[in-house]
């Protein structure tokens, strides 16, 4: 594994609890300073690879490197050292409830950063997305929007290494995924790696160098996009595809 | 019983598990951790409070009276202050105490930290680098086992004195029988017993609602279950634990 990679999975194996197999046989590996999509249909394990990476979920079999390390095999110190470095996107849900949404924010920053630093990076990341106006609120009352945009805010607040992205756009009007877009590209220039999962692959606004097909917990296709810096990157064309099974079994 | 036995290894890791992560995190995150230490002693015993003493005055009031007035009769009535005390403080009150704790604040435990997993909330901390068994679990246990240990004090001072006020107002007991004969009753080994058995009563309903609520995977139609299984489990070992208790407590006294 280079330095330069930030995640490397190597023949990933996941079995959920009743032995069904949610991931079998997965290689990747994400540069850094890169954006990965994984595209596929509901339930095909693209949340699963993300969990994978947070070290949310173990792997069945294969091995898992993030930041050059086994993320199974990782010491106390380790794995909270790897958590500090990696920025998660929930799809719409893991806010806490009974924090307001600026709680919610500084949440990795309360557990051990001095307090005098935590509001300012707050107030600047909720600047930065457009939610300064609802730092107040309860994050129970707060809508889509709102609840989506602090969990980017929370995820960035901590300026990750890597952000794992669950359904970016999803609650986001054009405009608001926009500024979303904006900050993570702001943070990209500095270096940081991105993972995101999308069940249709309409990621706009969002920027991606590559996508990744997933289905029934297989890679079936790397669609070899040229990297893009455009702001919509369709699913390319079934026909143009490599594979013509890139919908279940449609030719 | 094999199941029953990797529930019961499964909440003593539990217990082990917050240990180690307040010994690993060296202080960290300690003002979180004590804000919901304080708040789940605040739910569990000052919310409830005057329920608990209202409960006690009332069981207090029919031990004395029945005591009094069974035993004095048959010539029993030099130890009607020492079964008032024992029968009050360390049977009645610690178990009263954990039925009541077992409705109320286990399904609440249960609840929340279920709904913390479904909502990924859980997740969320864990991501953000935080120990849930340290952060989530140990300020609850703490918690409820201060909020029985808290809660076993007061409602036995209420018992004896209000049942004992109530009883006498009421002109219910004799007049041979005296607060301070109830009080000088009250020895050292009755009050160690009914403490030891709220400190287990409390480890026991906060470590077991925590593993069924923690339990839960992704649905929400989860929750429910986990209240009922916890509950059942922690009926069944407070029951056994209290036995175990009372028994080795009589032991000690013959």
């Amino acid at each position: 594994m280079s330095e330069a990679t930030v995640v490397e999975m190597s023949r990933v194996g996941v079995d959920a609890p009743t032995g069904a197999r949610v991931l079998d046989g997965l290689s990747f590996e994400l540069e850094a300073g890169s954006a990965v999509a994984l595209v596929g249909p509901v339930g095909s394990g693209k949340t699963t690879v993300l969990r994978l990476a947070a070290r949310l979920a173990a792997p069945t079999r294969g091995t898992v490197f993030v930041f050059g390390h086994d993320v199974t095999k990782l010491g106390y110190e380790a794995a909270r050292s790897h958590a500090q470095r990696i920025g998660f996107v929930f799809e719409s849900t893991g806010l806490l409830g009974n924090l307001s949404v600026e709680a919610n924010i500084a949440l990795p920053l309360r557990y051990d950063a001095p307090s005098e630093l935590v509001d300012a990076r707050v107030r600047h990341i909720a600047q930065e997305l457009g939610i300064e106006r609802e730092l107040a609120e309860p994050s129970f009352r707060a809508n889509a929007s709102v609840r989506k945009r602090a969990l980017f805010a929370r995820a960035l607040v901590r300026e990750p290494a890597l952000l794992l992205c669950d359904e970016p756009q999803v609650g986001l009007t054009l405009r608001e995924a926009t500024l979303v877009r904006d900050a993570v590209e702001r943070r990209r220039a500095g270096g940081m790696s991105v993972l995101y999962a999308d069940h249709d692959g309409e990621l706009a606004p969002f920027l991606v160098d590559r996508l990744l097909y997933l289905e029934r917990g297989e890679l079936r296709a790397t669609p070899s996009l040229r990297p893009t810096r455009t702001s919509i990157v369709p699913l390319p064309d079934r026909a143009s595809l490599p594979i013509a099974a890139i919908y279940g079994s449609e030719s | 019983m094999l199941g029953g036995a990797r529930e019961t290894l499964a909440v003593a890791l539990l217990l082990y598990a917050g240990l180690k992560g307040a010994v690993l995190e060296r202080g960290r995150g300690r003002r979180l951790v004590v804000g919901s230490a304080a708040t789940q002693v605040y739910f569990t015993a000052v919310e409830p409070l005057l329920m608990f003493l209202l409960v006690a005055v009332s069981c207090g009031f029919f031990a004395i009276v029945l005591a009094d007035r069974l035993m004095r009769p048959n010539g029993l009535a030099p130890y009607v202050p020492a079964v008032v005390t024992q029968s009050v403080v360390r049977e009645l009150v610690p178990l009263l105490i954990a039925l009541v704790v077992i409705g109320r604040s286990g399904p609440a435990i249960a609840t929340e930290l279920g709904y913390m997993r479904v909502n990924h909330e859980i997740d969320a901390l864990e991501v953000a680098g935080m120990n849930i068994d340290y952060l989530v679990v140990l300020p609850r246990v703490v918690g409820v086992t201060l909020a029985t240990l808290g809660l076993t004090v007061a409602m036995s001072a209420a018992a004896l004195f209000g049942g004992y006020l109530l009883a006498a107002s009421l002109d219910l007991v004799s007049v041979g029988l005296r607060f301070e004969q109830v009080l000088a009753a009250l020895d050292l080994r009755t009050i160690g017993f009914s403490l030891a058995k709220a400190c287990a009563f409390g480890l026991v309903i906060s470590l077991v609602n925590c593993h069924y609520g923690l339990a839960v995977t992704s649905s929400f139609t989860e929750i429910p279950r986990a209240n009922v299984r916890g509950a059942v489990a922690c009926y069944l070992a407070c029951f056994v634990l209290n036995g175990a208790l009372s028994v080795l407590a009589l032991t000690v006294q013959a």
